[in-house]
């Protein structure tokens, strides 16, 4: 089958989605090149989920375009699917078909699907091909989910919060399957997820959404090395005023003012010392977890 | 060991880190082929690209040398430019230290003996 | 196709076992009786009215199937939200609606023949004084056929097209039977209302029916084609 050529796996151009008045997708351009790890990450509503399922041609975009690998989403859905290997966060895989069953309903409908490597997942997560659906826990269900997407070799691997309510072991074991696909030959994956740590163990690139937007998009070392918390202790008498560029968020706490600059450099620095007196100026380095939790609640202080 | 995601170390630095200072220690000696990429990407579940990362990081500094086929050795020169980053690395932590006590204003006398006691508390 | 084929037979396989007890359920017991009473040597019944009966109440408790047939189809995997999976699978909406519709028409279908087979054929073979012929060529037993033929299309279009647009089954189901009671009451309170009782014939009543159904099936199907949302 032929591929429309493209260097990018994904790309959306104005993105909106509508439910009534509220806008769960606004605007959203963006382009992933291939073999690249994408995370997406945002706060519980911010219009990830909605942007995957556009994405997978699952719900229509009320504006914009996108295109997987090439292809339209919304018109050419079906061929886009036999290419992606999605992994949603809640499953609904037939809850009477046995293990053995739904690999066998879902083995035809591919052209791509790889027997030897289903096994090796089959036995890596340790699923009986007997068993029940209804009868598998939350953590064998994902397991199972994640086999389904990545045993028919997948260009692209889109995982929508996969590792949401998974206890610990379970999500090492499901993360070490989504690597083992990654090992295999070369893919972009695009997933979304709440596990900062997730992300900022497989993705090279972040997409930070917020409300529907799409607020930041850089590399994530770049991310992490240039947004630094700064601690500044005032001196007697000098009140704190307009932060330095690029300020994300910031807390005063009696002589105590501190702020997360995005775009650090040491002229924020200078800034800082020119326009204010200080008895002290340190900077922090922050984990990606903090960098979102401030970029979050600035976002939501500006509001 | 061990990859910490909460870091504000990037990943690739760890890794890069970590693989100098097991060359510096002489767990990898000059000629010895380290672990593949897979194999790292899997043992500390990270993302294939960012060992990658590590690893051309870690050729340009001339640690380590792509042997065609055979994967990544450590250089002849290994050692020495280990311990070369290693230096520079300590003094990254020991300037991080100061800048600290100096905030705390501890004169440098002071900031001196918490050295040698850190010294002595590091004994093997 | 296949696959898709098997797991919606799975699916129904509960509705067709009881839809193959409630089809052949009153044909056993009849069949039964008959026997039984003639080996006792009593008098058994004579003539074909009996085993109409039998027809009309086994076409007549199948239509339930048949409702359920209907609005089974598309709402059952929205409800238990298996259609989200499938939604992500590299099917077109088209192999799915297809797939559904090769059990859901053929099993009303199956109904239907089965009765018509053993009414028709068997029952001349086996019973004294029914002749095939003689049944067809009444009036009562046409109009018979015509209103459960003209029912069963309707309720399995109109389950259908429910079951397209809803997401309960058993809502689907319900509202073919609701969309059955407005036809016939529609047509006889319109009657009624105006004081022209008669005025719709039978047959005005079964092209109104088989339109209901038909026109229900094929709004479902370009519905659920153009739909996005599992």
């Amino acid at each position: 089958m032929s591929t429309p050529s493209s260097n990018f796996a994904i790309e959306t151009a104005g993105l909106t989605k509508r439910y009534g008045p509220k806008q769960a997708v606004n605007d959203l351009s963006l382009r992933i090149p291939r073999g690249g790890a994408f995370g997406f990450i945002g706060p519980n509503g911010a219009g990830k989920s909605t942007t995957i399922k556009m994405l997978m041609g699952m719900t229509r975009p009320s504006a914009g375009e996108a295109r997987v690998l090439g292809f339209d989403a919304v018109g050419d859905a079906v061929a886009v699917k036999q290419r992606v290997g999605y992994v949603p966060e809640l499953h609904y895989i037939y809850r009477w078909m046995r293990v053995g069953e739904v690999i066998a309903f879902c083995r035809p409908l591919y052209e791509t699907w790889n027997d030897r490597f289903c096994a090796e997942l089959l036995k890596l997560f340790e699923l009986d091909p007997n068993n029940k659906v209804k009868q598998l826990s939350k953590g064998m269900v994902a397991k199972l989910a994640l086999l389904l997407a990545v045993a028919h070799q997948p260009e692209l691997l889109i995982l929508d919060e996969p590792t949401s309510g998974l206890d610990p072991v379970v999500r090492e074991e499901f993360l070490d399957g989504v690597l083992r696909a990654l090992c295999e030959r070369e893919r972009t994956i695009l997933f979304s997820s709440h596990s900062l740590s997730d992300v900022q163990r497989i993705a090279d690139t972040v997409g930070l959404i917020f409300e529907g937007r799409l607020i930041d998009h850089c590399r994530t070392e770049d991310l992490l090395n240039g947004t630094k918390r700064i601690r500044a202790v005032l001196a007697d008498g000098c009140t704190p005023g307009s932060p330095p560029e690029g300020t994300i968020w910031q807390r005063v706490n009696h002589r105590e003012w501190v702020m997360t600059v995005r775009g650090y450099s040491p002229s924020t620095l200078e800034f800082l010392r020119a326009k204010y007196s200080l008895s002290n100026l340190e900077v922090i380095d922050l984990g990606l977890e903090d960098v979102f939790k401030d970029l979050i609640k600035g976002r939501k202080a500006t509001a | 060991m061990s990859v910490n995601p909460n870091s504000p170390v990037p990943v690739y630095l760890q890794i890069a880190d970590y693989i100098r200072g097991a060359v510096a220690a002489g767990v990898y000696r000059p000629g010895e082929a380290i672990p593949s990429v897979r194999t790292l990407a899997l043992d500390l579940a990270v993302n294939p690209n960012t060992v990658q990362r590590a690893f051309e990081e870690l050729e340009r500094e001339k640690l380590i040398e792509s042997r065609k086929g055979l994967g990544m050795y450590v250089s002849k020169n290994g050692v020495s430019s280990a311990l070369a980053q290693s230096e520079q690395a300590m003094q990254g932590a020991f300037a991080q230290a100061i800048r600290g006590g100096r905030a705390a204003r501890i004169p440098f006398k002071r900031i001196r003996a918490v050295f040698d006691s850190a010294w002595r508390e590091t004994e093997p | 196709m296949k696959s898709l084929l098997w797991k919606d037979y799975r699916n129904n396989r509960l509705l067709l076992i009881f839809g193959f007890a409630v089809c052949v359920g009153p044909w056993i017991i009849a069949i039964v009786r008959y026997i039984q009473l003639s080996m006792k040597g009593e008098d058994v019944w004579w003539g074909a009215d009996p085993w109409v009966s039998t027809f009309s109440v086994s076409v007549g408790l199948s239509l339930i199937t048949i409702a359920m047939l209907g609005g089974n189809a598309i709402a059952a995997e929205r409800a238990d939200r298996s259609a989200e999976f499938l939604a992500y699978l590299p099917v077109s909406r088209k192999s799915i609606l297809l797939s559904k519709a090769l059990i859901a028409v053929p099993t009303a279908l199956v109904i239907w023949m089965v009765n018509l087979v053993l009414l028709f054929w068997v029952t001349p073979c086996i019973a004294e004084g029914v002749s095939a012929a003689d049944m067809v060529r009444r009036p009562e037993v046409r109009e018979m056929l015509g209103v459960l033929a003209a029912t069963s299309i309707l309720l399995l279009g109109s389950g259908w097209f429910w079951s397209a647009v809803l997401n309960s089954h058993g809502l689907a189901t319900g509202m073919s039977f609701f969309v059955l009671a407005v036809v016939v009451l529609g047509i006889t309170g319109i009657e009624y209302g105006l004081g022209v009782e008669g005025f719709f014939t039978n047959k005005t009543i079964t092209i109104v029916s088989l339109v209901v159904g038909i026109g229900g099936y094929m709004a479902g199907c370009g519905y659920y084609l153009r739909r996005l949302e599992p």
